[in-house]
Order: structure tokens, then sequence, then C-alpha cells
């Protein structure tokens, strides 16, 4: 976990400075590239930690999602496509993609496989979701595209990216969790209303300490997900139970430090408007919290049983413990 | 127990005691044991886990396992071999907790101390004293108490007024506790009291062991909202303790009130999770397509709690110090059993609001009522919030 912990200070600083660069300073092209690297996902994910905190943007979802040999094979000289991700909330073709505005995207389409399409930007939400180049709403230019990887090879390889996307985005969302929280808790120690620092007030206080309270609860669960998850195929109701942890909390955390640091974060340029459509965005793919809680809720009413993740022997085998 | 485990008894703690074997083993092996002796044993154990919302009953069943996990050995392991213990950690406790819990255990009543008091007598107590008393509490023979609040000292505790007055080799105490839990059937107070002057606040107070049978001790229980006795009021009037069970410190007394809450606050939520989970999961078995997203998202919410908890009992096995963040895992911890209640309620409805039905129903009718309450006691949800403001978030006064 330092060694976690240490990767994500290290991307923090190089995406706040050469965020264009960061991906390949740190040699993650290579390392997710490399089927033999137990530190790929590691890595990845720590890397999309440190950018939900910075507020860059890169391809990092797409790769770390897939990151599997045989879909790197299958992709080999592609990599710099982006992976689309489907937003079936918004309308069947409508697909999302982290990074700047792509002319073709990776599509993985139930019964083909692995696609590579031509797309544009979606003409109906072109506008209304994202304002910072974060993440693009497309749609394919055709029902057509090139094959990549057929649905024989595809389909069992589905769990584990849809996993990786889950942990991916839920990491980055903590990394946008901590951003908010930081920068809420400067503020209010430095704005003064009558006579005082606002955050000397009760009430200011509660807000900020229950936004951290949300904040520790994904750390801890991402923490163990991170110690215990074996890298190359992840636990699929794992990675549902902690995708919706995080887009619970991210957006629980959003609207507490909004009303911690006041209208000001409502205006377009705030930093904090720019963290909260990503964590929105984030928190539309792969499932939704609201979607997931509501699966998690169905399959416990039909098995009758609640998930217990992990054992508490895992977690301090983890933890260096006995 | 499957295997064959030398079994010390109490009478034999010393120092000198190794640890079992079992208790170096790894925790997946330990985890094993337990449950092949649980199969074994599996009527005795039922029998003592039967729902009774009947407090008395209860807390004679509780006694009555406490007394069989004892003498099989399981509620030795997690304790030192000086106190009567088998060595190993928390997490060997954890694991006995976990799985009883599995079984359908619906907590341990009167021996939650142990998981609250036990550490703090380990960490602080006079260690002839410690060993003396200690295998009574392992053994299910004697239950301990906490007190620290008093009518005009809830969340103030440095504020208490209970007088502790050293005399002729004795802490001599005069005053009142109140929201004393368990009390009623406790034979040890761990009394928080003040030997120096109000003005001193928390530097002026020890911590100190009450005998309940003592001269002058008189235990008023309390009726609750939810129709129990688990509180109660205990009057000193002149009470002797002897020195030797002073508990830290002369005026030390608040090093051992904060290393006590702190296990209070967080250790405790991996005991009281795996409950939380057996009740969610009952409630899944009853509930409707309706209640997905709420029953989902209760869920999810516990197993932020689980790592919360899980991840702090590891420290704490481990030797780490828990600090402010055991904030974090009360406020976790009471919300979701806020939180789970009110989906339970709408699951079970009349059976539960009302406690109509049978003896569960009755239980969950308690227990619905006592989650209510639970953002108060330990440290209210104010307090705990207070506290991760100043020291975790250094907000600044």
């Amino acid at each position: 976990m330092n060694d976690y912990l240490a990767f994500v200070e290290v991307a923090r600083s190089i995406l706040s400075e050469r965020p264009e660069q960061a991906f390949a300073e740190l040699g993650l092209g290579e390392l997710l590239s490399d089927p033999d690297s137990p530190e790929a996902e590691f890595a990845g994910y720590a890397f999309l930690e440190a950018q939900g905190f910075s507020g860059a943007t890169t391809a990092a979802l797409s790769r770390v999602a897939l990151n599997d040999p045989v879909i790197q094979g299958a992709i080999n000289g592609r990599g710099a496509v982006p992976l689309a991700l489907p937003l079936e909330d918004v309308g069947p073709s409508v697909w999302m993609v982290f990074g700047p505005p792509p002319n073709e995207v990776l599509v993985d389409i139930p019964e083909r496989g692995l696609v590579k399409a031509t797309c544009s930007l979606a003409p109906d939400v072109r506008s209304a979701l994202i304002s910072d180049s974060y993440a693009q709403v497309v749609q394919l230019d055709s029902t057509g595209g090139s094959v990549l990887l057929p649905e024989l090879q595809m389909k069992p390889l589905r769990p584990a990216i849809t996993a990786r996307i889950r942990f991916g985005a839920a990491a980055e969302i903590l990394g946008a969790c901590d951003r908010m929280l930081e920068d809420a808790v400067v503020y209010t120690q430095a704005r003064s209303q009558f006579g005082k620092s606002i955050a000397s007030f009760q009430s200011m206080r509660d807000i900020l300490a229950w936004a951290s309270t949300e904040r520790h609860q994904l750390r801890e669960l991402l923490s163990c997900c991170w110690s215990l998850q074996p890298l190359r195929s992840p636990d699929v109701e794992i990675a549902a139970v902690a995708k919706a942890l995080a887009g619970h909390c991210g957006l629980r955390i959003a609207q507490l430090t909004l009303q911690a640091t006041g209208a000001i974060a409502f205006t377009a340029p705030h930093g904090h408007t720019g963290h909260n459509r990503r964590i929105l965005a984030l928190n539309a793919v792969a499932g939704s919290s609201a979607e997931l809680q509501r699966e998690i809720g169905a399959a416990a009413r039909q098995s009758g049983t609640v998930p217990s993740l992990f054992s508490l022997d895992e977690l301090a085998t983890s933890l260096g413990g006995s | 127990m499957s295997m064959s485990i030398s079994i010390q008894g109490p009478e034999s703690a010393s120092p000198h005691i190794e640890s079992h074997p079992l208790s170096l083993a790894t925790l997946t092996t330990f985890r094993s044991e337990f449950l092949a002796w649980c199969r074994a044993n599996s009527a005795e154990i039922a029998a003592n886990m039967l729902p009774h919302p009947d407090y008395e009953t209860r807390v004679v069943a509780a006694r009555s396992l406490q007394r069989l996990l004892f003498d099989a050995g399981w509620s030795r392991f997690g304790w030192p071999t000086w106190v009567g213990g088998l060595g190993g950690s928390a997490l060997h406790r954890g694991i006995v907790y976990e799985e009883l819990s599995r079984i359908g255990w619906h907590g341990p009543a009167i021996f939650e101390h142990l998981e609250i008091i036990a550490p703090t007598l380990l960490e602080f107590g006079d260690p002839d004293f410690v060993a003396e008393r200690f295998p009574r509490f392992l053994d299910g023979t004697q239950s301990w108490v906490q007190g620290f609040s008093e009518p005009d000292a809830g969340s103030d505790l440095a504020s208490i007024r209970t007088r502790g007055v050293i005399d002729d080799g004795c802490v001599v105490i005069t005053g009142q506790k109140i929201w004393t839990s368990w009390a009623k059937w406790g034979h040890t107070c761990l009394a928080l009291v003040r030997t120096g002057s109000v003005e001193d606040r928390h530097r002026g107070l020890t911590m100190v062991a009450v005998d309940l049978e003592s001269p002058g001790v008189d235990v008023r229980p309390i009726q609750q909202a939810n129709g129990t006795y688990e509180l109660a009021e205990v009057f000193f009037d002149e009470v002797r303790a002897p020195i030797d069970q002073i508990i830290g410190e002369i005026n030390g007394g608040w090093a051992v009130a904060m290393h006590l809450l702190a296990h209070e606050r967080g250790t405790l939520a991996w005991f009281r999770h795996n409950h939380f989970r057996q009740r969610l999961a009952q409630g899944a078995e009853a509930s409707t397509p309706v209640e997905d997203a709420a029953l989902g998202a209760a869920i999810v919410q516990l197993a932020g709690l689980r790592a919360t908890a899980g991840r702090q009992l590891a420290v704490d096995a481990a030797g780490g110090s828990l600090g402010p963040t055991a904030a974090f895992t009360k406020l976790l911890m009471t919300r979701l059993e806020q939180q789970l209640y009110d989906v339970l309620l709408r699951i079970h409805g009349a059976r539960m609001g009302f406690g109509v039905g049978n003896a569960d129903d009755q239980l969950l009718h308690q227990e619905y009522l006592f989650s209510r309450v639970v953002t108060i006691y330990g440290g209210s949800e104010q307090m705990q919030l207070m506290t991760l403001a100043n020291r975790v978030l250094k907000l600044g006064t």
C-alpha cells in the first residue's frame, strides 16, 4: 500500500505540471502493455487516482480497462485508440470516451466483440455534459467497423474488463474527492464572515467532517481492494461494490464541499465544477451507484446472503499481519 | 475442538505459560479449527443463541456461551497468557465473533465490554490485579462496566464531579454515574473520578476499578425506551477501592479513558458489523423487489464499514494506536445501524415496528429502537464530528 500511495504522489506531481507527458513519463504505456508486469493495474489505479486529484485528462482508464494480454495482442499498434463505454441511459448507440474528441474508438459490442469504428460527437448531447474536454459523448458513424477480437474470444474477458473499469473509475473518483475536500478546507480557513474564519463555525466543521468520513471509508475499501484483488483477474462482485460506494461518496462529497465553499464553487470556471462533472461522468459508466446498489440488493434478495467480500485473514495478511 | 488443545485453567495463568500453537498458526487455520469445533458442538452452541428479548434470560445465555467458549479455549485466544489467554491478537477474537455471527449469534450482551474495557486493563492496569481478575471476565463468571457519564457531564467528560479521595491505601469515591451499560448485571465498574480540582479539568481525573458489591454502591437500573434495563444509574457513597485498583496513574485517568473510548469507537465496529450483516441477510430473504435499492445501499455501506473496521482491527492487532480516526469508524457504524434498521422496518413492517410475533420479532423491535440512540452513546455523533474537525482536518477553533 505504501508503494501505491507513493506512486499516487509522484503521479500527482507530474500530472499537475506536465499532464500531457505524465502517462509516458511514468512509463505506464510500457507497463500496461507488458503482460508479465504484476504492477501494471496497481500503477494504473494509482495514476487514475492522481488524475482525479489533479483534474488532468488522459486515456488512462481506457488503457487500464484493456490491460489484458489477449486484447493487447489484438489491438497491437492501436493502443492510442480509446475505449468508448456505453451510456445506455442516454441511448442505445451513445458512448462516452474519456479524453479529447477522437476520430476512432474501440467499442465492445455484444455478439460482435471488440470493434474499432469511426465516430463523431453526439450532436444532441455535445454541449450538455462536458465543458472541460474531460470526456466526450460520441456516436458511431455506422454500424460497421473492423472486428479486432471476435465475440468468442471477447466474451470471457468481459467480466474482468468491467471490473477494471469499475475499479479505475472508483480510484479516479477518490482522487477527485480528495481534491474537493482539500480545496474546501483551504477555502473555509481563508474565508472570513462575521469577523472570523468560516471554518470556525460548527455547522461548517460538521459538513467537512462528514465529507472527510465519506472519503475515509472509500479510501479504506479501495485500499482493501488494491491489497487483495488479483491484478489480472479482478473480482466482479467486489468491483461492483467499490464502484457503487465510490459513486455514492463522490456525489455526496461534491454536494458537501459545494455547500462549504458557497456559490463561487457553482461557477463554470471553478475547480469544483470540473471535479463534480468528472464524478458525474465516472459515475455514469459501467453501472452508476444507483444501478449497482439496486443490483446488489436484488442479488441479496435472491440469494438470501450478503457478501462479505474479503476475510479478516486476507486483510491482516495484506497489512503484514499473521 | 477438533484438534488437541491443552487447556490451562485460569488458576494457572502466569507469565511463564507459552502461547498456544494455534495462536501462532495462520488465521485461516485458526478459523478452520474454530468452525470444526462449532460443527461438533452445534447443539450446545445453538441452545445459548436463541433470541431472548428478556434481558435476564439473555444475560444467563451470554454467560453460558462465554463459559462454553472458555472451556474449549476459544474465548482465550486473542489475549495474553499472563491473564489466562492463549495468545494471539484481536484478529483471533475477530474471527471467533465473525463465525459465531454467521451461525446466528446476536452479540455478546454483557461481554461486549471485553472488547472495550479489557484492552485498557491490559494496557494500564496493575499486572497483579489484572492477572487475578481477568480470567473471571474471560470465563463468563464476572463482567465489567464503565462508569463515565454523570448527570451534568455527558459529552463534556472533563467536567465530571464524582470525587475520589486517596485515604489509607484506598480511593474513597462519592458521587453518581449515569447511563452505565449492563450495570445491573456487572461486578466491577471502571469509574472515572475526580482526584484533582475542578479547575484541573481532564488533568485531575483518575480511573478506578470499583467492585459493585462494595458497601456504599447503589445500582438503580433505568428502563429504556425499548423496555429493557440495559442502562443504570450508579451511586457511590464513600465507597472504598484499594489503591492497586487504580488503572493507570493518579490524575492520569484521561489517557485511560481516551484509550478505552478509541476501542469503543473503533475496533468494536468489527464485532458489531457482523451482526449487521446477519440482520441484512435475514431482511434480504424477506424483502421484495421494491426494497432492492435500499437494501443494496445498506450493503454497500456495510462494505465500507467492514473495510474501515477490519483495517482498524488489524492496526490494533499489530500494536498500532487507534487515535482520532476511530471517530470515522464510530460515525460510519452508527449511521449504518440506523440506515439498516430503517430498511428492516420497511421490510418487516408492523411485526418489527410493534414487536409482535415471535421472540426474534421482539428482539428486532428492541434493536430498532436501540438503533435510534446509537449516535449518542460512546461519544455522541456531534463529538465525533468535532474530533475529526479538530484533530484530523485541523480546522482550528
